[in-house]
């Protein structure tokens, strides 16, 4: 029996809560909460098992008893040690909106954060959408700070609350797995774990909002997902208008057989953002942590572009590849004339960034 | 004559009033000087915003602004309108552009003040969506606006516009002893000592909180404890939270008989009863049904549904 039959068989209610994207248009989910509350009114000598319950699980890295104790935490007034398991459970899944809005609370009773709580509560869906927008599947105060200041300064973020936030451009994160490891990832490696929902679902939903008129597949790294062209083929048959970014680091397109698959697509809009760090393989390998990615990753390019589609090389700066950063511009300008463009990507003090020595190449 | 449209206390908290422009909640203003109430909210007119700031800094009072509250029609698309509350109101921070009202965060104690904002989020509707604090948040924030353990407990328990289609019928249920008017908070938004919900109108617990303000009302302000007293020990037909009726008359086993009604709180709800009940001046009251007498001719009733589940009781001083 697992953790979660057990606590229902015991308790008369579960800890699950189902997946709740902001873009599904579902009420929040308070039901665990409301439950534990009543419960403690109505029946202290049942609460008292559930705590019992609780702290003898405590340690086990299961997001719902991790939800559980958040919640007695706060429950008991223990707002510190609540906020954090908070930001750890918005960080197993940056889509749900539940996790947010338990976050929001967890703000609201921290000492300092009272502002951002409350900024959180009336920015809901731009926290979310430029979190995904900056690739942060980490949820902690300074990458919250980051997004806020993010959020504050596009000219494209105009929020009136009194009516629905529709982004035209939307991301999915379709994979938090990746076969790079690079220095200059937004993500911490030991946060690369599988998504825990449906994404057929989660597509689907957002793919029928029409006012949603690009969509961008973020990771970890999209072309991983065993069904990454089904998805394809489905968001494309619902809607032949959408544009579609794929982000990637375009090894999957070193292999022709993956190639071939592209054909289906010609007359689509669809775009590759391939990650690529310098000109020099040893140095591309060294940021991506990776031996052999740069060939691959050529490759890649280069195949995506005999193919006919719309790449764009984004180009990420660090503290390792700056010396030749000109050099690297100038050879893909020389040897790729047919790409679409090259963005330079400045880094994010997050993640693996913090770790390694590009610190101090990062976008304020 | 019963619920003039203000009151303006000739000095003490008149600037609050004049600032404020209204004297609802005035007893709260009482209840937090006398050192019964730790904090209370209010909501302002951003017009009048700086002069309400000054005039509770005269009284030595802090404040902490939240939100703008803006009363539009909540439409069926709102995402989670099943947790507004019967304040449902579209909000936005302050500092934005609309007008509205500002909530408001009023204490003695700058601590007080920095702790209890906290909890005391409503659910307004951003971006389409209502979005509902925690339930342990109703509890404490309930602890810092001074109301009994009792009774906050038993809203814990009881408090559920989806369960109860008249959330005051189960405190009502819950009373045994006669109806005492210091439990009274029917009238919470014109003249009344209390703006909780109590957990049974006998409360205990709110009799003796209530008394020490009523005792410190009629110390500062005379004219005003006189006017709260005359406005609870009244009969009334509570249909609803927030949807109630007083009449200016005694209530007599199950007659009601009356000189006028009035609805307590128009701010909210548009009273449905009201031109039928102005008209008669008796009230017969059955298990499912209220019949309306204009003297001995019946001119309506007032029937008992699932949705509406009204019933009648009197505070009055015998």
């Amino acid at each position: 029996m697992s953790i979660e039959e057990d606590f229902r068989r015991k308790f008369g209610f579960g800890l699950e809560r189902p997946f709740n994207d902001y873009s599904y248009d579902r009420a929040q989910d308070g039901g665990l909460s409301y439950s534990l509350n009543l419960m403690r009114e109505t029946n202290p000598k049942k609460f008292k098992r559930i705590r019992e319950f609780a702290s003898k699980h405590r340690n086990l890295d299961n997001e719902h008893l991790m939800l559980l104790n958040a919640h007695l935490l706060y429950m008991d007034k223990k707002y510190d040690r609540a906020l954090k398991l908070f930001l750890a459970i918005a960080s197993k899944n940056p889509l749900d909106i539940n996790r947010w809005i338990d976050l929001a609370f967890g703000l609201l009773h921290a000492k300092k954060y009272y502002a951002l709580g409350l900024d959180l509560l009336f920015n809901l869906y731009g926290y979310i959408h430029y979190c995904l927008k900056l690739n942060l599947q980490t949820i902690n105060i300074p990458n919250l700070l980051l997004i806020q200041r993010a959020m504050k300064s596009s000219k494209d973020y105009n929020n009136k609350y009194l009516f629905p936030i529709k982004f035209e451009e939307e991301f999915l994160i379709l994979s938090r797995e990746c076969n790079n490891n690079c220095i200059t990832c937004p993500n911490e490696t030991r946060d690369r774990l599988a998504l825990d929902c449906s994404i057929r679902e989660y597509i689907e939903r957002k793919i029928g909002k029409p006012y949603i008129k690009k969509l961008v597949f973020t990771g970890g790294e999209p072309t991983i997902l065993p069904d990454f062209f089904c998805i394809l083929q489905e968001i494309f048959s619902v809607r032949p208008d959408i544009k579609l970014v794929i982000q990637t680091n375009g090894r999957a397109f070193f292999d022709p057989g993956f190639i071939h698959h592209l054909g289906e697509f010609r007359n689509k809009d669809l775009v590759f953002e391939v990650s690529l760090f310098s000109h020099k393989p040893a140095v591309h390998d060294r940021i991506a942590r990776c031996r052999g990615s740069f060939v691959q990753t050529i490759k890649g390019i280069e195949n995506l572009l005999g193919a006919g589609c719309m790449i764009v090389v984004n180009l990420g700066l660090s503290e390792l590849n700056k010396t030749n950063f000109q050099q690297t511009l100038d050879c893909l300008h020389r040897s790729y004339p047919a790409l679409s463009k090259i963005n330079i990507v400045p880094l994010l003090p997050s993640g693996n960034c913090l770790t390694f020595p590009c610190r101090r190449i990062c976008h304020k | 004559m019963l619920f003039p449209e203000k009151y303006i206390p000739n000095d003490y908290l008149r600037e609050i009033v004049l600032a404020k422009g209204n004297s609802g909640m005035l007893f709260l203003y009482h209840a937090m000087l006398a050192g019964l109430k730790p904090l209370l909210d209010e909501w302002i007119p951003p017009s009048r915003i700086k002069e309400f700031e000054k005039a509770c800094e005269k009284y030595g009072l802090y404040t902490a602004k939240e939100a703008h509250f803006l009363d539009l029609p909540f439409s069926d698309r709102i995402i989670g309108k099943e947790f507004a509350t019967t304040t449902k109101c579209f909000g936005a921070p302050v500092g934005s552009e609309y007008k509205g009202r500002i909530h408001i965060y009023i204490s003695k104690s700058e601590e007080v003040l920095d702790e209890g904002k906290r909890y005391g989020w409503y659910p307004l509707a951003i971006n389409g969506r209502c979005v509902s604090k925690p339930p342990s948040d109703h509890y404490w924030f309930g602890e810092f606006l001074g109301y009994p353990a009792c009774c906050r407990h038993f809203f814990m328990e009881h408090s559920n516009h989806q369960k109860y289609a008249n959330t005051l019928k189960v405190p009502f249920e819950n009373t045994k002893a006669p109806p005492h008017f210091l439990c009274n908070s029917l009238t919470k938004d014109s003249y009344s000592y209390i703006y909780h919900i109590p957990c049974g109108f006998d409360c205990k617990n709110t009799i003796k909180h209530t008394s020490k303000l009523q005792k410190f009302i009629y110390r500062k302000d005379p004219e005003y404890g006189r006017l709260i007293d005359a406005h609870l020990n009244l009969p009334f037909l509570v249909c609803r939270e927030r949807d109630i009726y007083a009449f200016d008359g005694t209530l007599d086993g199950n007659t009601l008989t009356y000189k006028n009604c009035f609805f307590v709180d128009d701010y909210l709800y548009q009273p449905k009863y009201l031109d039928l009940l102005k008209k008669g001046n008796r009230v017969v009251i059955e298990e499912k049904e209220a019949k309306v007498y204009s003297n001995q001719r019946k001119i309506g009733s007032i029937q008992k549904t699932s949705s509406e589940d009204w019933f009648f009781i009197s505070f009055e001083d015998r």
